[in-house]
Parts: structure tokens; sequence; C-alpha cells
């Protein structure tokens, strides 16, 4: 999680040493804590990157690079009782996480399941990043492909 | 210049026409430093963003799927031909140095002059040239729309 930069001080009398001020925000810490015990948070961030042109279509061919993340995925209408005011699921599906995801990143969840990200929002407290929220639709051919 | 050959998809046929594209017209604000352009088929299965972005790909020229309507024998009511518009595309945003607006000016009078050059004389004309800008909230798509004409030939 991103450190939030709160100020510099100066150390001591010096002219020339000052000391960066920095914070850990828990926000995402107490949002994970909530669904600790409840329901999976490991899952795989699939990123999309571009590759060389075909020649017919001149469209890029896609490659995805696999890893593991952290996040919370929370689907249409669910009842969850850490849905809190002010988290709207859009789409399929609702991911809450701090790590770094893009349009067009795929995830798939504990269940085997694919979602595409459709748009990603920065959740911040005052001027320091807490999370992301990422509006996922659901890929339910992905397994053919 | 005759009528398309059937088993080519038209897009492909557009597609290897705007290859006459002379990139040396297509420069950034300084009118020298040659942007990077691309045409494709439209409607790819990425976002856009990404096209801009980690491409770095300034222009796109995008063929999309055209409109068909069969031309009928009167007599024997079968068709002899197809008539089709196939709509290009011409996709830029604003980017250090290149004015997104001023691009697409340059894209739309490179597009007719390709289209004046070399498609005098043939089945193939350009039917009409329409505003396409897209406001995604921060940024706006500069975009300009042409319906390409001809005619394609029966299997």
């Amino acid at each position: 999680m991103d450190p939030a930069e709160v100020g510099t001080a100066r150390v001591g009398t010096s002219t020339e040493w000052f000391a960066r001020v920095d914070v850990y925000r828990d926000d995402w810490d107490r949002i994970l804590k909530v669904f600790e015990g409840v329901a999976s948070r490991d899952l795989t961030r699939r990123r999309l990157s571009l590759g060389t042109r075909d020649s017919t279509t001149g469209w890029y061919s896609k490659s995805f690079t696999e890893d593991t993340v952290e996040g919370v995925l929370i689907p249409k209408a669910s009842s969850h009782l850490a849905l809190r005011v002010g988290t709207y699921v859009r789409t399929d599906a609702l991911l809450l996480t701090a790590d770094c995801f893009e349009e067009g990143d795929e995830l798939e969840d504990a269940f085997g399941k694919y979602w595409e990200v459709k748009a990603v929002r920065y959740v911040s407290v005052g001027d320091s990043f807490s999370h992301r929220e990422c509006d996922l639709a659901r890929l339910p051919l992905h397994e053919l492909v | 210049m005759s009528w398309f050959k059937l088993v080519q998809d038209a897009r492909q046929k557009i597609k290897d026409f705007l290859g006459y594209l002379r990139n040396a017209q297509l420069t950034k604000d300084d009118d020298s430093t040659e942007v990077k352009f691309i045409a494709c088929f439209g409607k790819p299965d990425y976002p856009i963003t990404k096209v801009f972005k980690a491409k770095g790909v300034d222009l796109i020229f995008s063929v999309g799927t055209p409109n068909s309507t069969p031309m009928m024998d009167p007599v024997t009511q079968t068709p002899y031909g197809y008539e089709e518009q196939v709509p290009i595309e011409c996709v830029c945003i604003d980017k250090s140095g290149i004015t997104g607006t001023k691009l697409r000016w340059k894209a739309e009078a490179e597009l007719r002059y390709v289209t004046e050059e070399y498609l005098a004389g043939s089945l193939q004309n350009v039917e009409s040239m329409s505003d396409n800008d897209q406001n995604l909230g921060s940024t706006i798509l500069y975009s300009a729309k042409y319906i390409l004409n001809y005619r394609r030939d029966k299997t």
C-alpha cells in the first residue's frame, strides 16, 4: 500500500537535511478485515499488453501476464453487510483493491470465473490514496478461448 | 478499377487502399515531425486507450463493416451485384506536441487526397464525411467519419 506523504521536517538545525514524514493509511486494511474469514481475497490478475499487429486486420495481438493480487469482489445485487453506503455496483461486479488495475485487464476469481475490468476509480481519503474501485464485466465464454 | 472480388473482405480491401496515405502529410503541431498512425479494422477487442498510450500511436484509421444492398436484375429477380457503403473513421487525441483537432484536419485532408487521387474513374466514390468527435469526460476523441461507396460483384 502506498504511504501517504504528510510533509517534511528539518533534521535538527541543518539547512541541508530534511526528513519526509509519511504515514500508512490503514483504510484498506480495515476493508480487508471486514471480509476476513468470509471470502477468499486472493485473486489472479491478468494484465493486458498489446503485441504485434496482424497483417490482415491491423489489430494488435493480446497477451496477459498473470500474478496474484489481493482484493474483494462484490457481485451485483449482493446483500453483504459490508456493502456500505456509497459502494455501488454498476456492472456485473465491483472489485475493491489496492493493487494496480487498468481498463482491459482481466481477473480470475477463486471459483475459476473470469472478469474484465471496464473502469477504474481511485478512492482517496483527503489527499491520500486508499484503494481502487474497478467495474467488472463477467466473461462467461472465457473458458472456450 | 473494377468491382471487388467477392472473396476479399471489404475492410481488408479498404485497409490496403489506405496504404496510399502519406505519412509526410500527417505531422505534429510543428508541421514536420511525422505522427505514428495505423490503419486497422474497426472495433478491436481491447481499449483504445492502450493503443494511444502503450503502443504510442497518435492517429488511427479504422475501417468498419460495410452496409450491403443487393442490386437485383429486374427480369430474373436475382442479384447481379451488391452496393456497399463502408465507414472509415480517423481518430486522435490531444498529446504532447499534438493538438487533436489540428491532426484530425490533416487526417481528413489526406483521406480526401487519397480518394481523389486513386478512386477517380472507378466505381468507388466518397459518399459523405461527417464530424464524429466524442467527449469522454477528461479526454476528447477527435474523429471524422467517411462513408465510401462502391459495388461488389456477385459470388
